[in-house]
């Protein structure tokens, strides 16, 4: 009995490295294009905009809250960028600095309206998602807006192998890792996922914490916008649409849970890997782009039904005995 | 630190919560070296009091002073700035960080910013040995038991040096010899120059471990002194004010006999239960004593199927007939009080009306037999209500603005209107106050006089005592012996110990 609850955590604590590991030969096996290294380099090249997107999005879940605007910030932030340094002509360096401040303060604006105002978190950035798209939409139009050269220019930049996305994307994730694991700050968040009422007791300021964890969320929405930017050369109206579910699919898949406190940073890039590898992959065998958003619900369904299957566990572990 | 004697007081505290003057100029004074019990009903305001302390509420008016200072305290992180650290009564465990985390949530070491785990761990080592544990700092909360979390409640008060510790009921989830521990540790806090506040319920343990007894009732100071002035019995009479004794429940036996009406045979879930074989008669009170991890709670889960079994039988007998049930399906016969009222047995939110009447609501539907006909839920309620002696202000009021006793008076009231004939009551009487165990054990009276019959579990041998038909005792999963009614708490305690060294040594 033991040991098969100890086979059972293992198998839910590895299991994705397993499943990651069966789609990557299987894939190999049909395509052998798709086991090259120039795929694998392009698809993190692919991947590294969202990745940074979504990033700090870890750090809300961490605290048991959810933020679905993350889409919307970054395309929001966008937009207000691509409006200064297109129409407006204003400086590079002050149209990035711009573009990250406003995003930070859309996160700031979610973070207050869930501690101060007390309104649930889902239906706080539910509701911002649409806001912030809608005034973007009323900032730059829905339209496809090519960025000036000195920008776009950077996107074939690499450092060594990789793309400078890609590098970025990485090291942002060690950061936050060390955030997570190593600071106060980082410590509280897990407290306030824990148990918000005791960590309140213990003396951690669990609406700062809140805040900030949302601020951060809006912080790299902005960030990774600028990237995607650099990347397709153009602003696009659809930037950002959807990543509210990928990117919390995304989270889930790496391990950390929706109930908070638990899981780490670096649970995203095997989460972001997974879900981005079955589309390569499917790209690779030729089959057809209808059946993707069947299959990524499927991912998000599996790896919800395992985020739950987890705490079922836990909690049997944790009978009194 | 040690130059300038601590001593802190409060002076005329009022604090009012919407509807209740929870405190009623109250005067509280402490100084180091010494241990203070701090007794009072539930709803007394002695809580409250020590919440004003450990910077939680603030006072409406008065003055808390230290040292003849006038000081304010602002939130519980300004409370330990000025020396004051709070042990909570219910654990304040972060169960999926560690040891050390739940420690120094606040207070950790850095190295340019960043934690230095390697300074925490021999922090938390140091403050850990103080108390006598030997855990290890980099253990996960949730793997330790209720006894060591509170331990480590203890430890982290301890990392600030403080000069007053408040201790909020903290030997309710305790077993004996964790009691024995936490005592020692208190008086050892004292030797070196600590004021404590003890906040209980439980009379026995105050004497032989304060200096001082303070006894509050309604939001007031009823009286104060040395505890050697304070007998039992005077406490007792200060407490619940002149009418409390009269309650007090004197047992008749309504066993119907020969008429079993439960019968648990061979009962099995590996490491948890083992070989249960039990029996319960119509209008019996059955009394299952064991000491704090024996398998109580887990038997009657077992038995209603909230936890699985992996062997055994249930029997349930109505009119003759001997019937074999799934514990899935005897948790439909059976009136269910849990031990963890606030989390399994109550929605909080939700209005006390709702609460009475959620187990019941088929009875309450309409003709149109889809729509609940209020009317008739409301006189329901209130008739339980009165029948009870619940003290509400009105059938919308929230559960969780109730007292504990009131709470488990509408968990009682809940089953009562479904009128199941089996009651399993987990400590039914655990954290309420001495007129409401008299409440509570005269509604068990009535109920086994009107044939029902009830499986009670309590970890306070005393009020077991009298009070059941029979004892079974627990240990390790195991029920170990029995007793008729006329146990005397000497055998029953030496039953559940006696059994546990032969466990033990096997």
């Amino acid at each position: 009995m033991k040991n098969t609850n100890i086979l059972i955590n293992r198998l839910l604590k590895y299991g994705l490295y397993f499943a990651l590991l069966i789609i990557i030969v299987f894939f190999a096996y049909i395509a052998p294009s798709f086991i090259t290294a120039n795929n694998f380099i392009d698809m993190l090249h692919t991947l590294a905009p969202n990745l940074i997107m979504i990033s700090g999005l870890a750090f809300v879940v961490l605290t048991g809250a959810i933020d679905f605007s993350v889409g919307s910030i970054a395309f929001l932030a966008a937009s207000i960028g691509t409006y200064l340094m297109v129409v407006q002509k204003v400086p590079l360096i002050i149209t990035l600095s711009v573009i990250v401040l406003s995003a930070m303060i859309a996160g700031f604006l979610n973070g207050i309206i869930v501690e101060v105002i007390k309104v649930n978190p889902l239906i706080t950035t539910f509701g911002t998602m649409l806001a912030y798209r809608g005034l973007g939409y009323m900032i730059g139009g829905a339209k496809y807006t090519p960025i000036p050269e000195s920008l776009a220019q950077l996107h074939n930049v690499k450092i060594g192998f990789l793309y400078m996305d890609t590098a970025v994307a990485i090291l942002i994730v060690v950061i936050l890792y060390l955030i997570q694991y190593r600071t106060v700050f980082g410590r509280h968040l897990m407290a306030v996922g824990n148990d918000r009422e005791n960590a309140r007791k213990l003396g951690v300021k669990t609406s700062s914490i809140s805040i900030r964890a949302f601020v951060i969320s809006g912080f790299f929405a902005g960030f990774g916008s600028i990237f995607y930017m650099i990347q397709g050369g153009y602003m696009t109206p659809r930037m950002g649409q959807g990543l509210e579910f990928t990117g919390i699919a995304i989270v889930v898949i790496g391990g950390i849970s929706l109930f908070g406190g638990e899981g780490s940073i670096l649970g995203l890039l095997t989460g972001i890997f997974t879900f981005y590898i079955v589309e390569n992959g499917l790209q690779h065998i030729g089959v057809s782009p209808y059946i993707y958003p069947f299959l990524r619900g499927g991912i998000i369904f599996l790896a919800m039904y395992a985020d739950s299957l987890k705490t079922k566990f836990h909690s049997l572990r944790k009978v009194r005995t | 630190m040690n130059n300038s004697h601590f001593k802190l007081s409060m002076q005329n505290i009022v604090k009012e919560f919407p509807g209740v003057k929870a405190l009623d100029k109250v005067n509280f004074e402490i100084e180091q070296g010494k241990i203070m019990a701090l007794i009072g009903a539930n709803g007394a305001g002695k809580s409250t009091l020590m919440n004003i302390l450990g910077g939680i509420h603030q006072q409406d008016t008065g003055e808390i002073l230290i040292n003849g200072k006038i000081i304010t305290i602002k939130d519980p992180l300004d409370a330990s700035k000025k020396g004051i650290a709070f042990v909570h009564q219910e654990l304040t465990a972060l169960s999926k960080l560690r040891i050390m985390d739940n420690m120094l949530i606040n207070d950790y070491p850095t190295k340019l910013g960043l934690i230095d785990d390697s300074e925490a761990k021999v922090i938390c080592k140091k403050i850990l040995k103080r108390i006598g544990s030997d855990l290890a700092p980099e253990d996960l909360m949730e793997d330790i038991g209720p006894g060591d979390q509170q331990m480590i409640e203890i430890a982290r008060a301890l990392v600030h040096k403080p000069k007053l510790i408040l201790f909020d009921e903290p030997t309710s989830s305790l077993s004996k010899k964790e009691k024995d521990n936490l005592f020692k540790v208190i008086k050892k806090l004292r030797e070196d120059g600590v004021a404590v506040v003890y906040i209980t319920h439980l009379l026995d343990e105050i004497y032989g471990l304060c200096d001082e007894v303070m006894v509050m009732r309604n939001g007031r100071v009823v009286s104060s002194g040395l505890i050697d002035e304070f007998p039992k019995d005077r406490i007792i009479c200060d407490l619940s004010g002149e009418d409390g004794r009269k309650k007090n429940v004197t047992k008749k036996s309504f066993i119907v006999k020969d008429d079993v009406v439960l019968v648990v045979e061979d009962l099995n879930r590996s490491g948890i239960l083992h070989d249960i074989n039990l029996s319960l008669n119509k209008g019996e009170v059955l009394g299952i004593w064991g000491l704090m991890g024996s398998g109580r709670t887990e038997l009657v889960r077992a038995l209603v199927g909230l936890d699985p079994i992996e062997s055994g039988t249930i029997y349930s007998i109505c009119d003759g007939h001997k019937k074999q049930i799934a514990p899935h399906d005897l948790r439909q016969l059976v009136g269910l009080v849990t031990e963890d009222r606030r989390n399994e047995g109550l929605f909080q939110p939700m209005t006390v009306a709702i609460n009475l009447s959620i187990a019941n609501l088929k009875a309450f539907l309409g003709k149109s037999g889809v729509f609940i006909d209020r009317k008739k839920e409301k006189n329901e309620v209130e008739k339980t209500i009165k029948k009870l002696n619940i003290v509400v202000s009105s059938q919308s009021q929230q559960v969780r603005t109730l007292s504990g006793g009131n709470q488990q008076k509408v968990i009682l009231g809940r089953w009562l209107q479904r009128n199941p004939e089996l009651f399993f009551l987990d400590e039914p009487i655990k954290g309420i106050d001495v007129n409401a165990k008299a409440e509570v054990k005269n509604i068990i009276h009535e109920l086994t006089i009107s044939g029902k019959s009830i499986l009670i579990i309590s970890s306070e041998i005393e009020e077991l005592l009298g009070f059941c038909d029979r004892y079974l005792v627990m240990n390790r999963g195991s029920i170990t012996a029995e007793f008729p009614h006329t146990a005397t708490k000497e055998q029953l305690m030496e039953a559940s110990l006696s059994a546990r060294e032969k466990g033990i040594m096997q």
